[in-house]
């Protein structure tokens, strides 16, 4: 079943010079985990924007083509219309909260009340998810007095809290710790395994290759490349874009450079280690 | 982590404390009903009975600390200061004289009137410094929402109470960006001045460029979503506090009444 | 004598939390160190220590001879720049010139030397094109850059450079390995917090690991990165290419790809 369908989307923002977006054509299937990269300007924030709907209703400018989300045309449905379809965790950990809430507990909850649910089912639904994200020392703190990583978190947990279809994830590790990091990534996989479609747009493209099936690179406002992370993360046309492989990646192409007959590039570590294998140097 | 009956418990708390658990209502009822009392009462004493009754209330929440620290100002600016101009400035026919500055008198009768003054501006400060003090801004928020105002309007009241601490918090940031970049910052009020616009212009186009994603991050979770909205935090009214406000609402009614009828045309 | 010492230093927070139990560092000029840990093990506020902003609790912060307890922020400030997270904490000018120039105009310096240490710094950030345009105008990244730009035409001779990979692509990566490569040319000093062990291994040679307000490692990134209790005990990984070498049970403590590479039979 297609959740997320972009047909010939190009779109200019109202001071742009340039266009952000240009002859965009996608398709996500429900239950897809995509990530995309691309170079900081290529248009994977803008992209995120279209999917949503914040292109056109919020930022305006001039849109063409047609975007679905869930069977539902964006273009003329309000971005609340959408609220349920589709959540989003934006960049910038600090521009996210409410800022009426004194408690995490309530903040991650404010989405819920929102919706109108139920006192006890939301309470019921914030107390998993702040076990499920681990966040249990949060729970009572003033969300004004958070870090830039602790934010990140609870923004996280107020997206996830409200089970929308597709969840859509800008950055959402760029102030956290590689413990942090880690913990986010397992999230996420965890959401994919309950049948959720995520789209993650990330520049950690060793945890990119670990996680993601499905990969799409941008530039300059155009998909450049769509397809399995094991093809599009080994491709040379990445590196004539001036964008980073993931480190086993590298391995392996600078492998078969100096004539290691590699069967395919590695992109995880489980790859990596059957690669390498025939060619370990063992304590003799 | 407690259960969610065990939170549920803890976002309805009673704080076991009567003052602290009335229904905001209840405390801003208390304030209407005071000001009218006050305004229509005969004698300059009724004020001053209004605050040593609030403060005996607040003291029985805790709170007497902050209470006088907030009246201390209100006290001496306004009732103090007022009573004495007002006295100063007092004519009339067979008043009994005081005391004499240059060519201004300061008659008994004139500070009875600047007390009564004051008396008016305590009637209404005090229930109301006393609810500031023993109820939540979200507290009364919800309260008024019960009444029916508009939950956009009460996003705006307790945003905007939140906005300070938040700006405290940057400015604090702000400081530290900007001591880094060898600007002093703190110092006699010429170091300040210098240093004002490095401090305010990154607080206010950092507002300015955040509050636009804050808006679309609100929109995206459903702040305007067609349907009522719920809430986690709760505050319950009781039938007795109905009661005791229908009652004060009445006894304004009545001295509306008679307080104006003995002041305007008695 | 090292140009900046840390001697003996605890730092308790006003709110009573002790971020920092016993802490000795010496840097000498001329040095290139990483310090990394988890959120919350203490890398900031030894960093806001060392530029004055923080002053210990007990014990004491040296830079150049000059003890941070008798000099403000802003003078130590001078010696040591510190590059923030977050730019929009900083940036209070309408055009890249006027954000770049303020520091050294606060010096009060020759027309000619601002606009030769602006110049500089703005070729070194990429932002050359860009003198005149409103730094609110550029993407997230790029105003990083212009922090930098900044700091750096403050010609300090230590530079702090806070979370500087955050939210960059690979060719904000080679920008800053530009930058660092150029300041060690001169001489100068550059410490940085990074949780991104590839852009550690790639531009740093020595690296402090701290973990609850300690300093628990202190050596170079060769012997670091596979001390691998004390990395857990910092909440770290190794580098990718380490991790291989390590499941593949390589007696070779390896870094990088060259140096895996060196490690392997030939085919």
């Amino acid at each position: 079943m297609v959740c997320v369908e972009l047909k010939d989307v190009s779109y200019r923002y109202p001071t742009g010079e340039k266009k952000a977006l240009k002859h965009i054509n996608l398709q996500i299937s429900k239950g897809e985990f995509v990530a995309v990269i691309g170079k900081n300007g290529s248009g994977k924030t803008s992209l995120c924007n279209a999917i949503r709907g914040f292109i056109p209703h919020f930022y305006k400018g001039e849109l063409t083509g047609e975007i679905y989300l869930n069977g539902k045309n964006v273009l003329e449905s309000s971005i609340s219309d959408l609220t349920l379809d589709a959540g989003y965790v934006f960049q910038n950990p600090f521009s996210q909260t409410s800022g009426t809430k004194e408690t995490v507990f309530e903040e991650i909850g404010y989405g819920l009340e929102c919706i109108g649910m139920d006192r006890m089912q939301i309470i019921e639904k914030v107390c998993n998810i702040i076990q499920t994200l681990q966040i249990e020392h949060l729970a009572y703190k003033s969300p004004i007095s958070l870090s830039g990583g602790q934010r990140q978190r609870v923004s996280l947990a107020s997206i996830i809290v409200m089970e929308p279809e597709v969840l859509i994830i800008d950055e959402p590790t760029s102030q956290l710790d590689p413990k942090g990091t880690e913990d986010v990534f397992e999230i996420i996989h965890k959401l994919k395994n309950m049948g959720k479609t995520v789209i993650l747009v990330e520049h950690k493209i060793d945890l990119i290759a670990e996680f993601a099936e499905r990969v799409v690179f941008m530039d300059k406002g155009k998909i450049i490349l769509d397809g399995p992370a094991r093809e599009v993360l080994t491709s040379p046309i990445l590196e004539e874009y001036n964008c980073t492989m993931p480190q086993y990646a590298i391995l392996g192409r600078e492998m078969m450079r100096r004539g290691y007959p590699l069967q395919s590039v590695p992109i995880t570590l489980q790859e990596a280690k059957e690669a390498v294998k025939p060619y370990i140097r063992t304590e003799e | 982590m407690e259960s969610a009956q065990e939170i549920a418990a803890r976002f309805a708390a009673k704080k076991g404390n009567p003052v602290l658990d009335l229904y905001p209502a209840s405390k801003l009822m208390f304030v209407l009903c005071m000001l009218v009392a006050s305004i229509c009462s005969p004698h300059w004493c009724f004020g001053f009975i209004v605050f040593i009754v609030c403060g005996i209330l607040t003291a029985f929440a805790g709170e007497l600390k902050g209470f006088l620290k907030g009246m201390r100002i209100i006290l001496i600016l306004f009732v103090g200061l007022l009573t004495v101009v007002r006295a100063f400035f007092y004519t009339g026919d067979n008043l009994h004289y005081f005391l004499q500055l240059g060519s201004f008198h300061m008659s008994w009768e004139g500070v009875a009137v600047g007390l009564g003054m004051g008396s008016i501006v305590l009637s209404v400060t005090s229930p109301l410094l006393m609810t500031t003090k023993t109820a939540t801004v979200e507290d009364i928020v919800i309260a008024l929402e019960h009444m029916g105002l508009s939950p956009t309007a009460s996003f705006l009241v307790l945003s905007t109470f939140q906005m300070v601490p938040e700006l405290n918090a940057r400015s604090a940031v702000i400081q530290d960006s900007q001591k880094s970049r060898s600007i002093e910052v703190e110092g006699n009020l010429l170091v300040r001045a210098k240093a004002f616009f490095p401090m305010i212009t990154p607080l206010v186009l950092s507002s300015f460029a955040s509050t636009e994603e804050k808006s679309v991050a609100l929109e995206s979770r459903g702040f305007n979503y067609k349907c009522s909205k719920t809430r986690i935090r709760v505050i319950t009214d009781t039938p007795a506090q109905k009661r005791g406000r229908i009652l004060m609402g009445i006894l304004t009614g009545i001295f509306c009444v008679v307080g104006g009828y003995f002041k305007w045309f008695a | 004598m090292a140009y900046m010492e840390i001697k003996n230093v605890t730092f308790t927070y006003a709110n009573g939390f002790k971020a920092i139990r016993g802490l000795d560092i010496s840097i000498d000029k001329g040095e290139k160190v990483a310090i990394i840990g988890e959120n919350g093990a203490g890398k900031s506020t030894t960093a806001k220590m060392i530029n004055g902003l923080l002053r210990p609790t007990t014990g004491d912060v040296i830079v150049d001879g000059m003890n941070t307890k008798d000099y403000t922020t802003a003078q130590i400030a001078k010696k040591v720049g510190y590059v923030f997270q977050n730019p929009d904490d900083q940036i209070f000018n309408n055009t890249v010139f006027s954000e770049v120039a303020y520091t050294p105009k606060y010096y009060k310096l020759s027309t000619e030397e601002v606009e030769r240490r602006v110049s500089k710094a703005l070729e070194l950030t990429g932002l050359d094109k860009k003198r005149d345009v409103n730094p609110y105008d550029l993407s997230y990244a790029h105003r990083k850059f212009v922090t930098i730009a900044a700091v750096l035409a403050m010609d300090c001779e230590l530079i702090i450079l806070d979370e500087p990979t955050a939210g960059q692509d690979k060719a904000g990566m080679d920008r800053l390995a530009e930058i660092i490569s150029t300041l060690e040319g001169e001489g100068k000093i550059i410490l940085t917090i990074s949780h991104d062990m590839e852009f550690v291994v790639r531009n740093f040679e020595r690296t402090i690991v701290m973990a609850h307000g300690n300093k628990i490692s202190d050596g170079n990134k060769r012997e670091i990165f596979w001390q691998l209790d004390k990395l857990r005990e910092a909440a770290l990984h190794q580098p990718y290419i380490s991790q291989l070498a390590r499941e593949m049970g390589m007696k070779e403590q390896v870094i990088t790809i060259g140096g895996f590479l060196d490690a392997l039979r030939r085919p």
